[in-house]
């Protein structure tokens, strides 16, 4: 516990603490652009400097640990000094269009230069190349915008264990990209826009698609539907600065009427089918394995995080087997859309306009995937990140805030409480189990308030086991039998888990959530996502959850519908053409 | 500098471009991940590179200190840290030269393209266009080149014997074989004069009723009164001694520069509407402050540093023993000097060599030069050292008087301690270190001291307090010569201390020039727009070889008198000496 002297205040610290935590603890604001708390410390733009008393130079906070006696000063005329002048060299290699950048408002760069009270580039001069890579259909990088603060490279590298990004040349040459400056699209990019999520400044964001929106809604041929994804409406307020886990599902439902949405409804309604379709998968690859005694890939892996496929695609092309074979929520829901509900309302699949909100950019990706278009047409047709749909909600003069709360539509519209929890890591391992220990035992999972506690929160990788005991008859062969279950999100862990499972691990069913944290956490939700968010995201998605009437996805009377109606019985012949798909082994560049 | 390595450099390596060189290196080696070392070096660079092409910033080199410290305070490794040493180094040693970059657009070393047209011109302080008339020469068109020359420098014919050519240390056909004769050629080319082709004189009726007043009339202050008459005004000199020319009439021997050719060229500047009042002495047929009363509005004070210092030691005050410049200015201006049988010159300048051949035609019976340093370290000219050698003058190197000896209220002997070299001192030289021990006679009955010269304020300014600088000679802004008197210009050796006749040619033109905006507001001069002479060149073509010719001096044994030594070339050695000239002043 060193105790030291910060600006005249002595505090003791934690070993090991840096002196730019330090600072904060002391209640000092600092200025730091490329460091980012548990991510990423590396000392490289040199914002955070601070006066060590006896050191020669200044020191970057970051990556200075607190020593015991130490004497520092944040706010002496040096460092004041100091800081101006690097921040004043960032902003001369800057593309300063500030006032027409996606980052206006809540940009890192743009705060930092106003609190240091910057009113002119002093040493302005040449820019870097720029260079604006739009090649893939989730991500848009501008190199004239970068900061080369490295954060990207850190959560692609480290985070996620992708490494698409990287610094390449040197000095005032270097630049941060894949390989060979090629494009995102042709390396092994998953798309996952976590590099997006921890960008300070607009170098690094998604495709932006608001004005496809725009014009659809205003085209009288079109119906156009919204579907919005669980983890949107914990985190939508943040884009009208509420609190970090202010739920807002209602208001969201009134913007969405009110920006002119034909109808809006709910991914959530297709994630309870989700449970129906990747719940019957799993007994039934269980029934092969125990009963048949076949070979059958296991264990099942879930598929609704794009990101994930993705990298499973690229990194670990043999255990496609094992991934379940369900499409994930947002695409059953566009094909459910464009059939089912075309035909309830008489329209023909190309009239019909499915716009989802989803809290990640490689669902944009996803919805351009080759393979969906069950419907005959697009499943999905646009994709808008959480931080796109704030930002038509403003275009639309919209005062959120004070939104009275709507109802989604019917009939794609209602959900339980386990949807709800998709949204947070270790979610869809929880509905999963709700509904099928139910459907095995006949009886509710034991677990205090129906939460899987071992496989919540934000440890990496997490594991729990589920005794069947007491099975009905249909079902008996899994009498005593203990499900062995595991999570991991961010694919750093998910690489983690797999390793382990290649060593001998064995589990039955395993989730996998690209993003840190799960949805909540995704690359197109409201930036900065720090840990502090995610546990806010996290909490706001299982009050929602508590909320709900019904909290099992086999319950939700839609879902008992559209089997009724339409799909038969999961797994089925109709299921089969529209919620399920295959997958394509990748190379590894 | 830099990391570690020694670089040996020379006064033709230019500050600014090794500084620019060595920041240019760093943008290879840094890695790009901080900010200070990746855009704060590249934003020196920039500095730099824009100093180097003349477009240098009023604040780019408190810009680059700024920013170089900051950048050596917050580096994240070594490589930032130091990578700012090598130009923050350079500034606070050479900040002259950085100055002159940006405020000249001058590179005295010659080295930054933009800023030199060609090396020669570069080297020559009043800027002449050497390219230029060397090649108008090749073409027979003598009077444009006389022109040309006279654009930046009136006084040809008296260059052309007594420059020291700095032009010829700097041209670059040294690279190939050896320089050009560039004086040489403007000796053949002031031969070639008929009659005076005046210059282009603006016409003004405001500026010829303006009273402006030059005080010296060497060659600075008739460099400043002939450009003053350039740009319309009529101004009067003010000369101390009974006829005009300052050291040119004073103290360089007639043997180097026939009086006729000085009175000649004086002549000219006269007939543009110059004044000349000679006899009349500033501090005491006249003051500053008398000036002011008469009406003069602006005055040029060219007065010199006239005054020998001495050499400050025992027996100095023995007849017998006498300043150089005294001596010369005795024997130059009454034609008459008396000398000994046994003559010690102590010095090795300009002034020291003069005088000993001056003694040496006056009928010396020996004339010993006697030198602390060695002949490399002598700053007179070599081609003056060599023929005052070949004339008979002896030469004492790395001796210094420690006293001299009288016998019978006369000068005896000079009593010499040997020397050795030291150190190196601030000029670059090493410095003599004496050795008490070896003392030794050396009889003289004539001691002629040519160790410096010094101006004389309080004689001159009674009245009027006018700054001085750490040299004690006068200080002004090295741009137009403005003193701390704000109608007061001042320039040549009252300024410089003792140096040479084109530094106060320049010097003269640009108090002219400063004094002209001081007087009028206005700025533009016609001579210094650069204008690319219509001279033939075909820069596809091999140079022309050849090699340099050598003077024509008239050999020692008709030395008698104070005749011309050098005389002129003939046509054909001229005309194959132009074509020698590599044309660096060509551009496309």
């Amino acid at each position: 516990m060193p105790s030291l002297t910060i600006d005249n205040k002595t505090i003791s610290v934690a070993d090991g603490t840096s002196l730019l935590e330090a600072a904060r603890q002391a209640g000092v604001q600092v200025p730091s652009l490329c460091y980012l708390k548990k991510v990423q410390a590396i000392g490289s733009c040199r914002v955070c400097l601070m006066e060590v008393e006896g050191a020669k130079t200044l020191m970057a906070s970051c990556v200075t640990p607190a020593f015991e006696g130490m004497k520092v000063r944040t706010n002496s005329s040096r460092v004041r000094a100091a800081r101006k002048t690097v921040v004043e060299l960032i902003l001369s290699d800057h593309e300063g269009d500030c006032q027409t950048c996606n980052r206006n408002g809540d940009c890192e760069l743009q705060a930092v230069a106003r609190d240091l009270g910057i009113r002119e580039i002093t040493y302005a001069g040449s820019k870097s190349v720029r260079r604006r890579d739009t090649s893939t259909p989730a991500l848009v990088r501008d190199t004239a915008k970068c900061i080369l603060c490295r954060r990207c490279v850190t959560v692609c590298g480290q985070t996620q264990g992708v490494a698409a990004i990287f610094p390449q040349k040197r000095g005032f040459q270097s630049v941060i990209g894949p390989a060979f400056t090629s494009d995102l699209a042709d390396v092994v990019c998953v798309q996952c826009g976590q590099c997006a999520a921890v960008c300070p400044v607009g170098a690094i964001g998604e495709n932006d698609e608001t004005a496809k929106v725009w014009a659809a809604i205003d085209d009288p041929k079109k119906t156009v539907l919204v579907q919005t994804a669980p983890a949107i409406r914990a985190a939508l307020g943040e884009c009208f600065g509420m609190p970090p886990g202010t739920l807002v599902t209602g208001k969201m439902v009134t913007a969405l009427r009110q920006m002119g949405f034909d109808k809006v409804f709910d991914t959530n309604f297709t994630a309870d089918l989700t449970i129906m379709e990747e719940g019957t998968e799993l007994l039934t690859r269980l029934k092969k394995a125990l009963v048949d005694g076949q070979q059958v890939p296991l264990p099942l892996f879930t598929s609704c995080s794009p990101g994930w496929i993705r990298y499973a695609e690229h990194f670990y092309p043999d255990i496609l087997p094992n991934i379940s074979t369900c499409k994930s929520p947002q695409q059953m829901f566009g094909a459910v859309a464009k059939t089912y509900y075309a035909e309830k309302i008489g329209k023909k699949p190309e009239e019909i306009f499915v716009v989802s909100v989803m809290p990640c950019t490689a669902k944009k990706y996803e919805s351009q995937r080759p393979e969906m278009n069950s419907s005959g047409v697009r499943d999905v047709d646009v994709v808008l990140t959480t931080r796109e749909l704030g930002r038509m909600i403003r275009e639309a003069g919209i005062d959120f805030v004070g939104l009275p709360d709507g109802k989604m539509d019917s009939i794609l519209g209602a959900s339980s409480g386990a949807a709800d929890i998709f949204a947070n890591t270790g979610g869809v391992m929880e509905a999963a189990l709700r509904t099928v220990y139910e459907i095995v035992t006949g009886r509710q999972l034991p677990f205090e308030n129906l939460h899987v506690a071992p496989v919540a929160g934000l440890a990496g990788v997490k594991e729990a086991a589920v005794k069947i005991e007491g099975a009905v008859r249909e079902w008996s062969f899994l009498e005593g039998v203990t499900v062995k279950v595991a999570v991991a999100h961010g694919l750093g862990n998910a690489r983690l888990l797999i390793e382990r499972i290649k060593g001998g691990e064995q589990y039955h069913f395993v989730e996998v959530m690209t993003c840190p944290g799960g949805c909540i956490g995704g690359g197109g939700q409201p930036r900065l996502t720090t840990d502090e968010v995610r546990l806010a995201r996290i909490a706001a998605i299982y009050k929602e959850d508590e909320g709900k009437p019904i909290r099992k996805s086999h319950n939700n009377p839609e879902v008992t519908a559209i089997y009724q109606e339409y799909l038969k019985k999961p797994l089925g012949e109709k299921s089969h053409h529209l919620l399920h798909t295959k997958y394509t082994a990748r190379e590894r560049v | 500098m830099g990391s570690g390595g020694l670089i040996v450099m020379d006064e033709d390596t230019c500050m600014v471009d090794i500084s620019r060189f060595f920041l240019e290196f760093v943008q290879d080696e840094s890695c790009g991940k901080c900010t200070p070392c990746r855009v704060g070096t590249r934003r020196m660079l920039e500095i730099l590179d824009r100093i180097c092409e003349g477009r240098g910033q009023e604040g780019d080199i408190e810009r680059l200190i700024d920013l170089g410290s900051t950048i050596k305070d917050t580096a994240l490794c070594g490589l930032g840290q130091t990578a700012p040493n090598p130009v923050l180094s350079a500034i606070r040693h050479f900040r002259e030269e950085f100055v002159e970059h940006i405020r000249d657009h001058k590179c005295r070393a010659g080295v930054c393209p933009e800023l030199v047209r060609a090396p020669c011109q570069n080297a020559c302080p009043a800027g002449v266009d050497v390219p230029g008339f060397v090649s108008l020469i090749g073409e027979k068109r003598f009077d444009e080149a006389l022109a040309l020359h006279r654009e930046r420098n009136p006084l040809a014919a008296i260059c052309s014997r007594v420059c020291f050519h700095p032009c010829e240390s700097k041209c670059r056909r040294s690279t190939l074989d050896d320089p050009l004769s560039i004086r040489s050629l403007k000796r053949y080319m002031v031969e070639q004069e008929k009659a005076f082709n005046l210059p282009a004189m603006i016409k003004d009726g405001a500026n010829v009723r303006r009273k402006v007043a030059v005080v010296g009339a060497g060659p600075a202050g008739l460099s400043c009164a002939y450009f003053l008459a350039r740009l319309g005004y009529r101004p009067t000199i003010f000369e101390a001694a009974s006829e005009p020319g300052g050291m040119l009439v004073q103290a360089i021997p007639a043997y180097r520069l026939p009086r006729d050719i000085l009175r000649r060229e004086i002549g000219m500047i006269e007939k543009l509407g110059v004044q000349i009042r000679t006899n009349k002495m500033l501090g005491r047929d006249f003051t500053l402050s008398s000036m002011k009363e008469m009406g003069y509005e602006s005055v040029f004070l060219a007065v010199g540093a006239p005054k020998g210092t001495g050499l400050g030691m025992k027996g100095d005050d023995a007849p017998g023993v006498t300043e150089a410049i005294d001596f010369l200015r005795q024997y130059n201006l009454t034609g008459k000097a008396p000398v000994g049988k046994n003559v010690v010159v102590v010095g090795g300048g300009n002034a020291a060599i003069d005088a000993a051949r001056t003694a040496l035609r006056l009928g010396a019976g020996s004339v010993t030069v006697a030198y602390r340093r060695t002949r490399a370290e002598m700053p007179a000219y070599r081609e003056e050292v060599e023929e005052a050698e070949r004339e008979g003058v002896k030469f004492q190197f790395l001796v210094a008087p420690v006293e001299l000896a009288q016998e019978k209220g006369k000068l005896a002997a000079v009593q010499m301690r040997r020397m050795g070299l030291g150190d190196f001192d601030r000029s670059g030289r090493r410095k003599p270190v004496a050795d008490p021990q070896s003392d030794f006679m050396m009889p003289a009955d004539q001691l002629i001291a040519a160790v410096g010269q010094a101006l004389q304020p309080n004689e001159i300014f009674n009245g009027v307090t006018l700054k001085l600088n750490d040299r004690e000679f006068i200080a002004v802004n090295p741009v137009n010569g403005q003193a701390s008197e704000e109608w007061v210009f001042a320039g040549g050796d009252a300024v410089s201390g003792p140096s040479s006749v084109i530094e106060a040619i320049a010097a003269g033109e640009k108090a002219a020039v400063g004094m002209h905006a001081f007087l009028s507001g206005k700025g533009e001069i016609p001579w210094r727009t650069p204008r690319m002479v219509d001279t033939f060149f075909d820069p596809d073509a091999d140079p022309v070889m050849g090699a340099r010719p050598g003077l024509k001096l008239i050999p020692v044994s008709r030395r008698k008198g104070f005749a011309e030594v050098e005389t002129t070339w003939s046509a054909a050695v001229a005309m194959a000496e132009t074509k020698r000239c590599l044309r660096c002043d060509y551009r496309e």
